[in-house]
C-alpha cells in the first residue's frame, strides 16, 4: 500500500490509521503513509506556504520514506529545500515499528506530535527537529501527527486527542479536524491506533459468564478502531462460541469446566480463540445445535477452525481488521 | 446501547383491536435468559394464532434466541419487528429464521 494524498475530506488507510484534511478543500497540507518491510508504518504531514512545494515535497519525502525507513533522512528533504529552506516547510516525518512498538520520527519547522494513552493522558513530544527521536508505545497508544501551529491551537488538539483516546480512530478524527477546521489556516491530522494489548479472560463455562465475555469484548475492539460491522461480527462469533462451550462443554463433565476467551491483533487481522476444558459430545448428540453455531461463526468470520478432543473444544477464528 | 450488559427486559402488549400480542425485547439475550424469553412469548401468546416480537431494541443476541424464536415460528404466524440494519438482520439472514418468519423492519 503506497499512498500520497495532498487533499482529501477522508481517506482510505491502513489499520487503526485516520486522515482528515480541514476544511475539507484544504490546500497547502499534505500526508504520505506507505507500509514498509517487516510490519513498519510510515507516515508524514507536512505544510507548506508555497502550494507549488506541496506535491515535490509530499512525493520527494515519500520516496526517501519507502527506500529508507529513516525520518532524519525524509524530513533532510524539506530542510535542503532550496525554494525558502525550512521556514518554508513544516513537515513531521514518522516510522512506527509495530513488532517493536516503536515510534521514531523526525521533524523540520514548528509542527506538531502527540501521543495519547487510552487513560486520556498525553504528551507533546519534542519536536526533534534535523534529529532522530523516539518512544516506545504503550498498547493502545493514539499518535496524532498535526499541521496546526504549536501554541494554543495545539495545545486543543492535544486537549481532543487525551479526550478521545479510546473512541475509534475515525471518530477521534473526525471530533478532532471538525474543531480544528475552524482554523483560517488548513490543517491534516494524521492518527495511528498502536493495537491494544491482547485480551485473555477466563470464566466458568456457565451461561451467565457470556454476558462477562461480551463486556470485556466489546472494551477491547472499540480499542482496536475496528468498524462497526466488524466489532458486531466479532462479537456475535465470539459469543456464539462462548454460548456453545457453556451449553455443550459442561455436559457430561465431572469437572467445573472453564472457558478462555483470547482476543489479539497480528498483522491486519484480528484473531480470537474460544477454548474450553469440557467434554466434547458428538454433534449428533447435540441434535445439530453445536453444528448450527459454527455454520453462523463460519459465516461471521473470515477463518475459523474447531479443534476438540478429550481435553476440550478450542474455536480459532480471525477476521480482517478493517475500520 | 444499554450499559447493564446481558440483561434483557420484556414488555408485553396484549392483543386488542385484531392486532396480536406484541411482546417488546431489550438489551441482550442470551443463553443465561433464553429461557425467560421463551416464556414471555409463550404467555404474551395465550390463545391467539399469531404473535409478533420486537427486537428494534435488543443490543444483542446470539443463535440461542434465533432457536427460540424458530420454535414459536413453528406453531405460530411468527412476526419480527428488525432495526434497518445491525447484527440481528445478519443473524436472522445467516439462521433462515427470515424464511419462517415476517419480518419487518422498523426505522
Amino acid at each position: 500500500m503506497d499512498e500520497v494524498v495532498s487533499s482529501a475530506a477522508g481517506t482510505a488507510c491502513a489499520p487503526g490509521v485516520a486522515v482528515r484534511y480541514g476544511p475539507a478543500r484544504a490546500a497547502g497540507v499534505w500526508h504520505h503513509l506507505a507500509e514498509l518491510q517487516d510490519d513498519r508504518l510510515a507516515v508524514a504531514v507536512g505544510r507548506s506556504t508555497d502550494p507549488a512545494l506541496v506535491d515535490r515535497l509530499s512525493s520527494e519525502i515519500g520516496a526517501v520514506l519507502r527506500a529508507t525507513g529513516d525520518p532524519v533522512a525524509a524530513t533532510a528533504v524539506a530542510a535542503a529545500s532550496p525554494a525558502g529552506g525550512p521556514a518554508a516547510a513544516r513537515v513531521i516525518c514518522a516510522v512506527i515499528d509495530r513488532p517493536a512498538a516503536r515510534l521514531t520520527y523526525s521533524s523540520v519547522g514548528d509542527i506538531q506530535l502527540v501521543v495519547a494513552v487510552p487513560e486520556a493522558t498525553h504528551t507533546v513530544l519534542d519536536p526533534a527537529v534535523g534529529r532522530p527521536a523516539s518512544v516506545q508505545l504503550q498498547p493502545a497508544t493514539t499518535v496524532l501527527l498535526c499541521t496546526v501551529e504549536p501554541g494554543e491551537d495545539a495545545a486543543c488538539a492535544a486537549e481532543l486527542l487525551a479526550a478521545s483516546a479510546t473512541m475509534h480512530p475515525d471518530q477521534a478524527a473526525d471530533r478532532i479536524i471538525g474543531t480544528l477546521a475552524g482554523l483560517p489556516i488548513a490543517v491534516v491530522a494524521l492518527l495511528y491506533r498502536h493495537a491494544p494489548a491482547p485480551m485473555s479472560l477466563t470464566v466458568p463455562a456457565v451461561p451467565s459468564s457470556l454476558a462477562t465475555v461480551r463486556s470485556r469484548l466489546r472494551h477491547w475492539l472499540a480499542l482496536t478502531g475496528a468498524d462497526s460491522e466488524t466489532a458486531a461480527d466479532a462479537l456475535l462469533a465470539v459469543g456464539e462460541a462462548a454460548s456453545n462451550a457453556a451449553e455443550h462443554a459442561v455436559l457430561g463433565a465431572v469437572h467445573d469446566v472453564e472457558l478462555t476467551v483470547r482476543a489479539a491483533v497480528a498483522g491486519a487481522r484480528l484473531l480470537f480463540t474460544v477454548s474450553d476444558n469440557g467434554c466434547w459430545k458428538t454433534p449428533s448428540e447435540s441434535s445439530g445445535h453445536r453444528g448450527h453455531g459454527i455454520r453462523l461463526i463460519k459465516a461471521l468470520v473470515d477463518e475459523a477452525h474447531l479443534a476438540s478432543g478429550e481435553r476440550g473444544t478450542t474455536v480459532e477464528m480471525s477476521k480482517e481488521w478493517r475500520q | 446501547m444499554t450499559d447493564q450488559t446481558g440483561t434483557a427486559r420484556f414488555a408485553v402488549t396484549p392483543a386488542s383491536g385484531g392486532q396480536p400480542p406484541v411482546v417488546a425485547v431489550f438489551g441482550d439475550v442470551d443463553l443465561a435468559n433464553v429461557a425467560e424469553f421463551e416464556e414471555t412469548m409463550a404467555g404474551a401468546l395465550g390463545d391467539s394464532p399469531a404473535l409478533t416480537v420486537d427486537l428494534t431494541g435488543v443490543d444483542y443476541s446470539d443463535s440461542a434466541a434465533m432457536r427460540a424464536l424458530f420454535g414459536m415460528a413453528a406453531t405460530t404466524k411468527l412476526t419480527l419487528w428488525v432495526r434497518p440494519a445491525g447484527h440481528i438482520k445478519t443473524l436472522l439472514g445467516i439462521s433462515g429464521l427470515d424464511r419462517v418468519a415476517t419480518v419487518i423492519t422498523k426505522v
